[in-house]
């Protein structure tokens, strides 16, 4: 099928009817983006195997935006050398078409007819519901590429139609229909029953059903089965117990004979045990008693023993006690002499010290005074310069000097005037008088009047402003006026100036400038000493002259009491009122040294007689705390022996003698034994005469108690298992309907099983003997596409096709590997898809040319890539009709034979 | 004199396995058959009725089962009806005779001991021998010893040890018992064949009757009971064998090698009057195409549906596929032929099914090769490969009209 024309109107954003040719080979269609390159390509889909009715999104999607206008479309295409056109419109429906026949074009069909009759003419479908999509636009799925989707995906399958085309083609054996058919039927037979992928019995499956209700059944068997263990087991139980029971009876029987007969035994051993017992009690008694008395005597004995130790100890400790008391006053004695040698010293050294303190007292006041001195000769000098200063002051205050700024203010205008006045002197007249004899007159010049003389050849000037008059005696007068305004005005200037001149100088009572100036500085001057003097004033007192002052006093008041404090008789009083201070200050200290060096002579010896001292006490309270510990263990000694006598006493206040003691004690042996040999007889027969018998009866009695309990338990227990059983028996449930189910299940389900395996035999010799005869078609697809793979790339990859006659991986000639189709870069990825439908295109074509669409391919190849993979298109545009999308039509400006169709107007 | 029906074996409430979803009828026809022995001893005015053994099948039946059995007994009445234990219901502890409901019968009489007991009314002395357990190697019978001149009658469930003819050593008993322990006649029960051994005087003493309705194949002498008369204590007793069964059970085998055959087999089938009342198993030996075999499938479905239980063992049946008719109904197939060609090569794997292969072995060699290099991991068995056949021509039959 070749598209000839292409005619939109009212199609997107073709809102203005729109129409473009197509030549039969390569077509090329360019423009910017959002010209409607897409647009009129996605149209030819559209209007072949769209219903003219459909109202889907994608149709609705045609109408122009902003606008209720109804999409129409008309493409004119020629189909085994008949020229056709199918004209449909959207919304307000249409689908009209024709056949050019006869020099005009006649209606073939309207309406769904013309839908179904296009779909007969050029392949695919028309959808059943919803849009049309590639599996249903016949060989226009693999061959007419949609923008962005350069690859089909895997889960695609290409649809029958093209498939058959190939097989067509390649003439090899086709599925007749009866056979498909057969096939369909078998496999979905093999589909009801298993899984496709893991073969799994499917779980709506008879098979699987069935499975499962044996299961259950079998479940169900083993639970009545189990209950049938059970209740074989309860019956054995039962049985056995009974069983039990029987032989425990007379057991029980047996065991109360013999308790009976127990009886009389038991008797008899509780009155041997109750002798026994009494005989046991008396020899305690009487051995407690020949305990106690043994111990008394004991007693006595140990008390006396004691009280005699303790006598000599005390002896001995009286004797040591007195050789202490003797050591103790030697050492008091000499602790005496020692405190009076230690008094002495002490005597002295204070003496000593208060010297000291007097020395130092009078080195002091001598410091004082020379202090004193000093601060006195500050005080004079303060005392001038403040007379100075004040003198200094005075001078200030009776000039009179103007400040800085009215010095300048006065110089302002002193300026000012003089420049006024030089001004108008410029401005005024300059008489120059050359005599050249002489002359004598008066001259007026403004309001002055002058008087001159010349001489003959001397010169004279005069500068007048406004009026000059000059009368020369003898000879006339002169009047010169000037009628100058600005004149008037810097006379009247001058005039303010020297007005406020004369203010301003007023209180200095002079005008001359200089001595302004003089005076000024002058007071500068003033002010300046002035202030030095102050300055050193204050350098001199620091804190101000009170201060000083106040200083002074202070230290005279001090160097009095100081001196006050030093007695009469001292020594160095003398020097109180000597005037060379510093000498005296030096004999001061030398004193001072003198009496500190005593000083520490004597602290010395004080230390030592201390010590000495010291060490005496210590031995005295040694020996005092000796002798206190010797009283306090004589102390302690007394009081004991005189509990032990007050204990003797006690032992003998019962009047016995040791001997009738020890009389007494033999006799409680004598019988002490006697009863102990008793004993001894009742003991060695406990065995026989109580033992056993008790023994025998508490077994006897045990064994009733335990046979009754036994039989108790087991009577409890029958009747318990019993009831069970009855139970268990009205409720019983025989398995025979389930094992007869089963039974019947189980064949069916042989049954069952032989067909699925039956059905899965079939179903994969019938897939295997498909996917061979179709693999048979994959090859000279397989042979096309690498053929242009190797002029592309150079025979760096073979590809494979899958069963479906679609890429899926290539061979990498350099590594040998087989790479998965979508592990390759894009790039190249593309190319393959690209060369393939350039490949199924030119297969396909030889019957009638094909249509490839191409709606910008290889956007991801490089310029080298590009340029073989359009030669590769050039070639295949003499078999095929292509049409190449794209925005960049210098990629393929090299082109010759190309039509290039531009979107623009 | 007396005159008495002798009866055992009724089994009721078996299994029946192999009956599957019928098994519930046959069971039901157990019920009925009961009912038709005490109508039948009603009718005929017996002086007793004696269930020797096995009257359930066992203990563990569920215990609504005795309700309908009590009300069949009770319609004996005022007949008297003897049940003895056998070793399908022994008296154990878990006895279907324990339960009370028995107490209501006042004609039915559950022995439990192995003590003489007298019939009302008529000189007979009964000497049962009650089963206790449900094995025991000892001979029930030992301890029989007639004393009186009544009319003495044993009853005993066990297997009389007839060398070279009884291999089951379980519940003994002496084939002399009767002639040894003076007894007129002993009502046996155990066997489901009815069987009588004729003593040294000629006259039949020792009797099975073998069970009233057929319980599995091979039982070829059942569907009865027996009214024996004993004139006085000594003298002969008078037999008469009543049928009163309704279920048949047989095992056929035929052999067929053409579709005639297999239309004759039909007609055999069809000559059945009450298929609802037959057990059949057919089993059908030799080799056809696939066109009878069909046929042999519908007729198989049809008789499933009418028989009480029909079963059709093809196992030695082959199809020996007709290939040229198989592969016509779908001419131009070509894929169509290839799948029926593997089919038969893998025929020729198979022992039991190379001789009925189309394909010679070399042929079937370069086809398995060519699947195996395929790495199919086909591995069918023979009952697959001919269904597959079956079902290929089934469908292709089907999709070619």
């Amino acid at each position: 099928m070749i598209i000839k024309k292409i005619y939109l109107e009212n199609w997107k954003i073709f809102r203005n009817p729109f129409e473009r040719d197509f030549a039969e080979g390569l077509n090329i269609i360019y423009g910017p983006n959002e010209s409607g390159k897409t647009t009129l390509i996605d149209s030819i889909r559209t209007i072949f195997f769209s219903k003219h009715t459909s109202q889907s999104e994608k149709i609705k999607s045609l109408i122009p935006w902003g606008s209720s206008l109804s999409p129409g479309a008309t493409i004119t295409f020629s189909h085994h050398d008949e020229l056709y056109r199918i004209t449909k419109k959207f919304v307000s429906s249409r689908s009209l078409l024709e056949k050019f026949a006869g020099g005009s074009w006649e209606r073939v069909a309207e309406g769904d007819r013309a839908d179904n009759e296009i779909i007969k003419l050029i392949g695919g479908k028309l959808p059943s519901r919803g849009d049309t999509k590639p599996e249903l636009w016949g060989l226009g799925q693999t061959l007419w590429m949609v923008q962005g989707q350069p690859i089909i995906e895997k889960e695609q399958s290409l649809n029958e139609e093209t498939i058959s085309s190939i097989q067509k083609l390649i003439g090899s054996v086709v599925e007749i229909d009866i056979e498909k058919k057969l096939f369909n039927q078998i496999m979905a037979q093999f589909l009801d029953i298993y899984t496709e992928k893991r073969r799994d019995f499917r779980k709506d499956s008879r098979v699987f059903i069935i499975k499962e209700r044996i299961n259950t059944l079998e479940k169900e068997k083993n639970e009545l089965d189990q209950k049938k263990v059970e209740k074989e087991n309860l019956i054995r139980d039962i049985e056995d117990k009974e069983i039990l029971l029987q032989k425990k009876k007379p057991g029980l029987e047996a065991a109360l004979q013999e308790k009976d007969e127990l009886k009389s035994k038991i008797n008899l051993a509780h009155e041997h045990r109750l002798n026994r017992e009494k005989l046991n009690e008396e020899v305690k008694r009487i051995s407690s008693e020949y305990k106690y008395l043994t111990n008394q005597i004991g007693e006595i004995q140990n008390n006396e023993n004691h009280i005699k130790e303790i006598e000599l100890n005390n002896e001995k400790l009286i004797k040591e006690k007195m050789l202490s008391e003797e050591d103790l006053e030697k050492l008091l004695e000499e602790i005496q002499t020692f405190n009076q040698k230690l008094n002495d010293i002490t005597e002295i050294y204070e003496q000593k010290e208060s010297e000291h303190n007097y020395a130092i007292t009078a080195h002091t006041a001598i410091q004082e005074e020379i202090e004193l001195k000093e601060k006195e000769e500050q005080l004079k000098k303060v005392n001038d310069l403040e007379q100075e200063k004040m003198e200094h002051k005075k001078k200030l205050e009776s000039l009179k000097a103007p400040s800085q700024k009215d010095l300048n203010i006065i110089e302002d205008y002193y300026r000012k005037i003089y420049d006024t006045q030089t001004k108008l002197d410029a401005l005024g007249l300059k008489i120059k008088t050359i005599a050249q004899t002489n002359i004598s007159g008066t001259i007026h010049l403004d309001n002055k009047s002058v008087e001159f003389e010349i001489k003959k050849g001397k010169k004279k000037d005069w500068i007048s402003h406004e009026v000059a008059r000059i009368s020369i005696d003898k000879v006339g007068e002169i009047e010169i006026m000037s009628g100058s305004e600005d004149v008037k005005e810097m006379k009247k200037e001058l005039e303010e100036f020297g007005i406020e001149f004369e203010k301003l100088t007023a209180p200095y009572e002079t005008k001359v400038i200089d001595e302004l100036r003089d005076r000024f500085h002058q007071k500068n001057e003033l002010e300046n000493h002035i202030k030095r003097l102050e300055n050193e004033i204050k350098g001199q007192t620091k804190n101000g002259k009170e201060i000083l002052i106040g200083e002074i006093a202070e230290l005279k008041k001090r160097i009095e009491s100081d001196w006050s404090k030093i007695p009469e008789n001292f020594d160095l009083i003398k020097y109180a009122e000597n005037e060379d201070k510093i000498q005296v200050k030096e004999i001061c200290a030398k004193k001072i040294n003198e009496l500190e060096k005593e000083l520490e002579a004597y602290k010395d010896k004080e230390k030592n007689l201390k010590k000495e001292l010291d060490e005496l006490n210590n031995k005295k309270d040694t020996v005092q705390s000796k002798i206190r510990d010797l009283e306090k263990t004589l102390h302690g000694n007394n009081e004991r022996k005189s509990v032990l006598q007050n204990s003797l006493e006690n032992l003998q206040k019962d009047g016995f003698t040791l001997k009738g003691r020890e009389e007494k004690l033999y006799d409680i042996s004598i019988e002490l034994d006697r009863k102990e040999r008793a004993l001894q007889k009742y003991t060695e027969d406990i065995e026989e005469m109580e033992n056993q018998p008790e023994k025998a009866f508490a077994e006897c009695e045990n064994k009733i108690k335990r046979l009754d309990q036994d039989i108790h338990q087991l009577e409890k227990d029958l009747a318990e298992k019993n009831g069970k059983l009855n139970s268990m028996l009205v409720s019983f449930k025989d398995t025979n309907r389930i094992e007869e189910e089963l039974f019947f299940l189980k064949e069916e389900e042989k049954r069952l099983e032989v067909e699925a395996s039956a059905l899965e035999l079939l179903y994969d010799l019938i897939k295997y003997y498909r996917t061979k005869s179709v693999e048979s078609l994959s090859n000279p697809v397989k042979k096309m596409v690498n053929e242009d793979l190797k002029r592309l790339l150079g025979i760096k990859y073979a590809v494979h096709l899958d069963e479906g006659i679609k890429p899926i991986s290539v061979t990498s000639s350099s590594w040998g590997t087989v790479i998965p189709i979508e592990n390759l870069s894009f790039g190249t990825e593309e190319q393959i898809w690209y060369l393939f439908r350039l490949a199924l295109g030119r297969l396909l074509s030889h019957e009638e040319r094909q249509l490839v669409v191409l709606d910008d391919p290889l956007a991801n190849t490089d310029a080298s890539r590009l340029h073989r993979a359009l030669q590769i298109l050039e070639d295949a545009a003499n078999q095929l009709q292509i049409i190449v999308v794209t925005c960049d039509v210098d990629k393929y400006n090299w082109l010759s034979n190309a039509n290039y169709i531009t979107m623009e107007k | 004199m007396a005159r008495f029906l002798h009866t055992a074996d009724w089994h009721l409430g078996m299994k029946y396995a192999k009956l599957g979803l019928n098994a519930e009828k046959a069971r039901e026809v157990r019920i009925q058959t009961a009912n038709a022995v005490i109508e039948y001893a009603q009718k005929h005015n017996v002086d007793f009725i004696i269930v020797a053994g096995d009257l359930f099948d066992s203990n563990d039946i569920e215990r609504d089962l005795i309700d309908t059995v009590i009300r069949i007994l009770q319609k004996a009445m005022p007949i008297p009806v003897y049940i003895l234990p056998g070793n399908h219901d022994p008296l154990t502890i878990d006895s279907i005779y324990a339960d009370p409901f028995w107490k209501t019968l006042s004609n039915t009489f559950i022995i439990d001991q192995p003590k003489p007991l007298s019939v009302p009314n008529i000189p007979v002395t009964l000497y049962p021998c009650p089963v206790t357990q449900k094995q025991t190697k000892k001979d029930l019978t030992d301890w029989i010893q007639v004393t009186g001149g009544q009319i003495s009658i044993g009853i005993a469930h066990g297997n009389l040890q007839i060398p070279g003819f009884t291999d089951d050593p379980n519940f003994p008993i002496d084939p002399d018992r009767a002639e040894q322990s003076g007894l007129d006649y002993l009502s046996l029960g155990e066997w489901h064949s009815l069987f009588s051994l004729k003593g040294k005087d000629g006259a039949i003493r020792t009797l099975y009757p073998g069970t009233p309705e057929p319980t599995k194949s091979g039982e070829n002498n059942c569907g009865r009971v027996v009214i024996v008369e004993i004139e006085e204590h000594g003298s002969k007793p008078i037999l008469q064998e009543v049928e009163i069964g309704t279920l048949k059970w047989e095992e056929r085998l035929i052999e067929i090698s053409s579709f005639d055959e297999i239309k004759c087999v039909e007609k055999e089938l069809k000559d059945i009057t009450d298929p609802e009342n037959w057990v059949l198993d057919l089993m059908l030996k030799g080799i056809i195409d696939q066109e009878a075999f069909n046929y042999l499938e519908a007729m198989e479905n049809q008789c499933v549906k009418n028989f009480l239980y029909f079963k059709l063992n093809k196992d030695k049946l082959h199809i020996n596929p007709d290939l040229t008719k198989l592969k016509n109904l779908i001419p131009d197939g070509v894929l169509f032929g290839k799948v029926i060609d593997a089919i038969e090569a893998f025929k020729k794997c198979h022992p039991s099914l190379q001789e009925f292969s189309n394909l010679s072995a070399e042929d079937a060699e370069i086809m398995l090769q060519e699947l195996t290099n395929a790495s199919l991991p086909l591995n069918p068995s023979p009952e697959a490969l001919e269904r597959a056949i079956m079902i290929l021509y089934q469908i292709a039959s089907e999709v070619a009209r």
